[in-house]
């Protein structure tokens, strides 16, 4: 990883100022290659400008402008037809001409420090050069002097900026960001402090633009500076953002810096011997030895740019040795040699003068190793980031492993003190703990709080980096994206739909990506409800995610194709049109189907029910075992599955959330003992807290009502209890067969139904069996009369 | 716990010589700077102000002690770069050693040229000297103007880091800071003023001119130069002015000198003084190369508690050591041996160290510091492995100075690092 990063980041280093000094260089070619952006105002706007200014004068000149302006518009229409043999042609002679300046140069090259010298002098009288260096000297330390300031009094807080542990990603990229804004802020004290003096000070108008250039050098190296401290941070690891060693990073930091040293170099000191060796006035021709050796100076300059860059690499692959690994070595053996090949194209392309297109490919070249270190730099922060966060949370789970250990000895020393028995745990509990512990750990370990993160901002961080280079290539020839695709011909036009269709489908890829990961780690982390518990409240997600992520796919697709379409010059209106009206003729037939889809989602949103639940609608009644995007599953606790399209359901009652009260009846005769009663359903109640099956569901146990009702023959108690749904049934059963126990045990019936008979002035021995037998009869169809209880409500 | 009685030893006196002479030397460079300041009000201001600022010094008996008071400090410098285990250790130390080597060679031709011009002529005023250094001599404004940043830099740096190391001192740094940055930046915008307004009077018309050519001020380097503006002709201006009252050349002077005899004289001197003083310094380095080079023994391997482990050529101090490898290490006097912060506990060792020296022991002494604890700005440690634990928190400065004090009573040093000062 670390030697990958190595490999990559030379290739930044290298290209990135190469292209920038390329950018600025003025080449013999470059000037042919600029096309003036600056577009005309159309005829209309012209004349309606006209209108308003009512001034004949005006207007007539206004018109001679509208003239001259439509005439270059046609002769740059003709001059577009070019042909590419021709323009083939004029690269060649382009070419040719370059050598013939190169070799000029070369014969120019050793009169180049006499004609520097000499200019200097002509143009800077030694008084002048004395003070001139006075003044600089008074501004810099003007501004070194106010920065100084500022960082006294900042010092203490970015010591602790620098020394604070830095817990997560988070933490450790807000105070490097800090420590840059401190540095920046003094960076801008500089600027401001100097630039001031700079401006109160009188200068020599020649000796002003040198001295400009040479503060705005101090000021580019001292931000480029800045940043790579930002991301480097040679002295302090702990703030450092990239993957690399303490000497690693001081490698980096210094090549930066003599990198920027000479990008600057290579394009002041052209500029500084064209300004000084500059004829006087407007009309002195252009001597010939004075523009070759100005082109030598270039080159001379741009020569000890790739010399340096080169130096640079090789300084990164061969004083650093290679990784051991062979599988690591062939990557630094591929960059490398990727390396030197890209600095050899662009010297080569440098040396025949195709400037532009130098810098063109040094952006192209850089860009695979730019994409490759953002991934791989990204990654690391991820991993960093995440690293931190695991160790945290596997801190809190040991500290809780271990506090329970403490609390196990505690218990056993207590037992032992006391004489009770030691609870000795087996090797087989032994083990499974440690598998568990194991288990536990994995499991943390196998977290990535940024999973939904990850692909999101590498996709960005690419993104931005393809756009950068676009912009910045397009820089070089001279036009930008706006002007580019607002142009009318073909490449314009081509460029536009590329952009627009790029542009659409990276940013619904973005969406996507990003969507489908946060929902599948939503539908991964679910874990369905084990057999007989009840659903969390993720269950609903697990039925409603996949929904979307298809919703969400369909209509990023058709937008993305829209878009794209639209781009490409299709009117898109009457397609949309056409859907509408089939999508209206299919809305009729489907009203219901649709009124099913939009009510189920409202239900789930809702939260009314979820898969595993208990519920009654309307008549019907089961668990709740399929949602799909029209209906709902029920399966009856007999067997019988329900189907219910959701637009069919009205009211949903839902047997499964929160608690449940039941409420027990029990029969007893007339005479017994309340209190006593009272007493055992307690004792009762108390039992079935203590069941370890299902004590932990019940909320609120057994107890006694009192008699909630007199009926004919006997008393009516009522008991109740509270549990968490589902677990009801298990509670009554036990409930019931507990408390009849407990009746028994204490001598109370439970009351029986029957019929008194009271015979009036007989005694009831001396009734004949025929009498008996009426008697039995009469009773009979008295308790016929009375109507049995019904039966029980269905119940699973 | 050591009761050793403080001796006064050369090394101590040395310490409290050099930092009293340089405050006295600072204190007449900021009377000086001063009285160039004036000249942002006028070249005569500068006159006018000269008795109460600069002139303290130069006319009256402390001259003699300001002239004594350069040389010890000069010679005490030597003796310190000498001593010095690393020469560019921290940047600030560096800063000052090179500062204060380029003084004299810089101020040479000032002094002795003031000291020439006061022989020469009855009146030496500041439109003279104005005249002199940005018209007649202009290099003289280059090297005021460097002598000044050079004389600054070196003397605040001496200022604040003896401050920081005093409890009253930090206190008061948040206004010494100002004082420090404003001080020369007015001496000097006062005398690119005062330059200004002699070389006005000598070319009336150079700001109108060089106004007019600003019109095209910024001269575009790469602009379409067909159309840009021409440059600004290069107008000739007019020589400097003779020197009012500057005697004939064959004049003899009261020591019995020509006027040219003395300029002659003058011009030997500046060389010598120039050379004498860069001569000193190199051999001073030189000697301290061989010294350094006699006392090499090999190599070093210091190991941190809570820290990394670096592996050096011994010869520098720990606090040194700690710097160059990046390892955080609390130093408020940057190792002058004075506030005790760079303190660690030597927990092992295997090459035997030095006994504390007096100054070392002063400190420690102060710190009722235990028999293990030690100066990282004072130990040498010779080849072998050390293995030492930091005892006062990196990030300590100037703000927790004052809990550090607090805790300095309840003797903190002596409970490890754990008693962290807040801030």
């Amino acid at each position: 990883m670390r030697a990958r990063f190595l490999a990559l980041v030379i290739g930044i280093l290298v290209f990135v100022p190469l292209a920038a000094s390329a950018q600025f260089l003025p080449g013999t070619s470059s000037g042919a290659d600029q096309t003036p952006t600056v577009e005309a105002p159309s005829a209309n706007d012209i004349q309606e400008l006209g209108r308003l200014l009512a001034d004949p004068r005006l207007q007539d000149w206004l018109k001679q402008q509208v003239d001259g302006a439509e005439a270059a518009r046609d002769a740059d229409d003709g001059g577009t037809a070019s042909g590419l043999e021709e323009q083939l042609l004029a690269a060649s002679a382009q070419v040719s001409a370059r050598f013939t300046a190169i070799r000029a140069a070369a014969q120019a090259l050793p009169d180049v420090p006499q004609s520097f010298a000499q200019a200097i002098s002509s143009e800077l009288r030694p008084a002048d050069r004395f003070r001139t260096a006075a003044f600089v000297l008074v501004f810099l330390v003007v501004g070194a002097a106010l920065e100084w300031l500022f960082r006294q009094y900042t010092q203490p807080y970015l010591m602790r900026l620098e020394l604070r542990p830095h817990a997560d990603l988070r933490g450790k990229l807000s105070d490097a960001a800090q420590r840059s804004a401190i540095l920046l802020l003094g960076l801008a004290i500089f600027a401001v402090g100097s630039i001031g003096t700079f401006s109160t000070f009188r200068w020599l108008p020649l000796t002003q633009t040198l001295v400009l250039h040479l503060l705005m050098i101090v000021l580019i190296l001292r931000s480029v500076n800045a940043v790579s401290i930002f991301l480097l941070a040679p002295r302090v690891p702990e703030l450092r953002l990239t993957p690399l060693s303490n000497s690693q990073s001081k490698f980096f930091y210094r090549w930066i810096g003599v990198l920027a040293v000479v990008g600057c170099l290579a394009n002041f000191v052209p500029d500084l011997f064209e300004l000084l060796t500059e004829p006087l006035g407007p009309e002195a021709p252009q001597p010939a030895t004075l523009n070759a050796e100005l082109i030598a100076v270039e080159d001379a300059t741009g020569f000890f740019a790739f010399l340096v860059a080169a130096a640079a690499l090789w300084h990164m692959f061969f004083a650093n040795r290679p990784p051991n690994t062979r599988a690591k070595r062939r990557p630094w053996q591929i960059w490398r040699a990727y390396g030197f090949a890209a600095l050899l194209v662009a010297f080569v392309l440098w040396m025949i003068g195709l400037r532009s297109l130098m810098a063109t490919f040094v952006i192209l070249a850089a860009l695979p190793p730019v994409l490759r270190l953002l991934t791989v730099w990204i990654t690391h922060l991820f991993d960093e980031g995440a690293d931190v966060l695991r160790e945290q949370a596997l801190k809190t789970t040991l500290e809780a492993r271990e506090e329970a250990r403490e609390k196990e000895a505690a218990a056993r020393a207590e037992a032992e003190a006391s004489g009770a028995p030691i609870p000795e745990l087996s090797e087989e509990e032994i083990a499974q703990r440690a598998a568990d512990e194991q288990a536990e750990e994995d499991e943390i370990n196998a977290i990535d709080p940024y999973a939904n993160y990850r692909p999101l901002v590498l996709r960005l961080i690419r993104l931005a980096a393809i756009i950068c280079a676009v912009i910045i290539i397009l820089a070089v020839w001279g036009t930008s994206i706006g002007a580019l695709s607002q142009s009318d011909n073909l490449i314009g036009r081509v460029s536009r739909v590329l952009i627009d269709s790029v542009v659409a489908l990276l940013i619904a890829d973005m969406i996507w990506v990003w969507a489908r990961n946060a929902i599948d780690t939503r539908i991964r982390n679910y874990k369905p409800p084990e057999d007989g518990g009840a659903p969390g409240p993720e269950a609903r997600m697990a039925t409603l995610l996949p929904l979307l992520r298809t919703t969400l796919l369909v209509a990023l697709l058709i937008v993305v194709g829209l878009t794209v379409l639209s781009a490409m010059g299709v009117n898109v209106a009457p397609l949309i049109a056409g859907a509408g009206v089939v999508g209206i003729a299919i809305g009729f037939g489907t009203q219901s189907l649709v009124r099913d889809i939009i009510s189920g989602v409202f239900f789930l949103i809702d939260d009314a029910f979820r898969l595993g639940e208990y519920i009654v609608v309307d008549q019907l009644r089961g668990t709740v075992e399929g949602i799909t995007l029209r209906s709902l599953q029920l399966r009856h606790h007999r067997g019988q599955v329900h189907t219910i399209p959701f637009g069919e359901i009205r009211a949903v009652s839902n047997f499964h959330r929160d608690w449940v009260i039941m409420k027990l009846e029990f029969r007893v005769p007339f005479d017994t003992d309340l209190q006593l009663v009272k007493k055992l359903i307690k004792k009762v109640g108390a039992e079935l807290l203590a069941n370890e099956h299902y004590g932990p569901s019940i909320l609120s146990t057994l107890k006694s009502q009192g008699v909630r009702r007199m009926e004919e023959f006997n008393m009516v108690l009522g008991v109740k209890f509270m549990t968490k749904p589902g677990e009801q049934w298990l509670v009554r059963r036990d409930a019931y067969q507990k408390v009849r126990d407990a009746f028994e045990a204490n001598g109370i019936h439970m009351a029986e139904r029957n019929v008194k008979v009271e015979l009036t002035g007989a005694d009831p021995a001396d009734l004949t069996p025929e009498q008996r037998q009426q008697v039995a009869a009469a009773a009979h169809q008295a308790v016929e009369q009375q109507k049995p209880p019904g039966p029980v409500p269905d119940e699973p | 716990m050591s009761g050793t009685k403080d001796r006064m030893t050369f090394a101590l006196i040395s310490r409290t010589l050099m930092i009293s002479t340089g405050l006295i030397l600072l204190a007449f460079a900021a009377t000086h700077l001063l009285n160039l300041a004036a000249g942002l009000i006028s070249v005569a201001a500068m006159d006018a102000v000269h008795p109460w600022t600069s002139g303290i010094w130069l006319d009256t008996p402390l001259y003699y002690l300001l002239n004594l008071v350069f040389f010890v400090h000069f010679f005490l410098a030597l003796r310190l770069i000498y001593l010095r285990t690393t020469l560019f250790g921290n940047t600030y130390d560096t800063i000052q050693m090179v500062s204060g080597a380029a003084i004299i060679p810089l101020m040479a031709p000032h002094v002795l040229g003031v000291i020439t011009s006061n022989d020469i002529m009855p009146d030496v005023d500041y439109a003279l000297l104005m005249q002199l250094f940005w018209l007649n001599a202009p290099y003289f404004s280059l090297l005021q103007t460097a002598l000044v940043v050079a004389l600054w830099a070196h003397g605040s740096i001496g200022l604040v880091t003896w401050l920081r190391t005093k409890t009253w001192g930090a206190r008061r740094l948040g206004w010494v800071y100002p004082v420090l940055v404003l001080i020369p930046i007015l001496a000097l915008l006062g005398y690119v003023e005062g330059g200004r307004e002699v070389m006005i009077k000598n070319d009336p018309n150079r700001d109108r001119a060089a106004a007019a050519a600003s019109g095209a001020a910024y001269v575009a380097p790469r602009a379409d130069r067909a159309d840009a503006n021409p440059r600004p002709d290069r107008r000739e201006p007019p020589p400097p002015p003779p020197i009012p009252n500057f005697p004939p050349l064959d004049k003899v002077l009261d020591n019995g000198m020509t006027v040219l005899e003395r300029l002659q004289l003058n011009t030997v001197m500046t060389r010598n003084v120039q050379w004498g003083a860069v001569l000193l310094v190199l051999l001073t380095l030189l000697a301290r190369a061989v010294r350094v080079y006699l006392g090499r023994s090999g190599t070093l391997i210091v190991r941190y508690a809570n820290g990394p482990e670096v592996k050096v050529r011994s010869g520098p101090n720990l606090l040194e050591i700690a710097r160059r490898h990046d390892v955080p290490h609390a130093n408020l006097c940057r190792g002058r041996g004075r506030c005790g912060t760079c303190t660690v506990r030597i927990l092992s060792e295997n090459m035997g160290l030095a006994e504390p020296s007096p100054l070392e022991r002063r400190t420690l002494n102060r710190l009722n510091a235990d028999a293990d604890v030690r100066l990282a700005c004072q130990v040498s440690p010779l080849a072998g492995t050390i293995e030492l634990e930091r005892l006062v928190s990196p990030e300590f400065s100037l703000r927790s100075k004052y809990q550090y004090d607090d805790d300095l009573e309840d003797g903190f040093l002596t409970d490890g690092p754990d008693a962290e000062p807040s801030v």
